[in-house]
């Protein structure tokens, strides 16, 4: 697509394509969280190192993730940003342009509750073992 | 703050509410990464020194950028007045804050960007945003499905 110059025309049509096997599908989407998680997690351990601690993004974070051509060739991803805390938008009302199903806001929140719990705990706590 | 921690537990923690160090840092990070463990391309950035020259097309950001308000686009007639140095110059009213130049990626405008929601190391949500070409309003929708990398190229 990029190299015929159709990709330009997606547009949002990028996103949720209906087209294509399940296997192919799952590929794409295994591809896409590869990604994303491998560069969390190297991410995690730079600044883990850094900090000689947690970081924040262990609780909370948002990795914002677009499409980038490497010499009009080859099509990578690449992480454009990462949000923390309290700079995070969580996008969770319907698009006005979209017949869009609502995000499942309450369970991100239900998580969080779990891993804020674990990580205060842990912080509390003055034993190692 | 620092009064109040003594008595109480504040997340995200003060030195950290945005990103460990500066937002450079954290781009030399993700370059690293790109390079080193997902073999993949970024925009090549390069922090810009006071009055040097820089290209017509690249993207001007400042670190602290305040929900994008410091991000100058190329090609775009509104943001032309401002790439220059003495509005850059004018806009370091943070401590530690410096103007840096990035490759436009075209395909964030065109093509938009997916938000990945990550709580407790595992993905919740993510959902995918873009521009609407001709309102310039956002459009957002969950993304359940993907194309491949190979597909898109």
């Amino acid at each position: 697509m990029h190299q015929n110059g159709t990709l330009e025309h997606l547009g949002a049509g990028i996103c949720n394509p209906d087209h294509g096997s399940l296997n192919i599908r799952d590929q794409a989407h295994t591809q896409f969280t590869r990604f994303v998680m491998d560069t969390y997690r190297e991410l995690y351990c730079i600044e883990s190192r850094v900090l000689g601690g947690k970081p924040s993004m262990a609780l909370l974070c948002r990795f914002d993730v677009g499409i980038i051509a490497e010499n009009d060739q080859c099509i990578h991803y690449f992480v454009n940003e990462v949000e923390r805390a309290q700079t995070i938008s969580f996008w969770s009302n319907r698009s006005c342009t979209y017949s869009s199903a609502k995000v499942p806001f309450g369970t991100l929140g239900s998580t969080f509750a779990s891993v804020f719990y674990e990580w205060l705990s842990d912080v509390c706590n003055p034993h190692i073992i | 703050m620092i009064q109040l921690r003594r008595f109480v537990h504040v997340w995200p923690p003060q030195d950290q509410p945005n990103t460990i160090g500066s937002k450079l840092q954290l781009i030399e990070n993700l370059d690293t990464i790109a390079s080193s463990i997902t073999c993949s391309a970024r925009p090549v950035t390069r922090r810009l020194s006071d009055g040097q020259n820089f290209p017509s097309n690249i993207v001007l950001k400042r670190t602290h950028s305040d929900t994008g308000y410091h991000v100058l686009m190329p090609f775009d007639k509104e943001h032309a007045p401002r790439r220059t140095w003495d509005y850059l110059r004018k806009n370091v009213e943070i401590p530690g804050s410096v103007w840096f130049g990035q490759t436009y990626v075209k395909y964030l405008e065109t093509l938009g960007e997916w938000r990945v929601f990550i709580v407790g190391g595992r993905i919740v949500y993510t959902v995918h945003t873009s521009k609407h070409p001709t309102k310039k309003t956002w459009q957002w929708d969950i993304a359940r499905t993907f194309y491949s990398l190979q597909e898109l190229t």
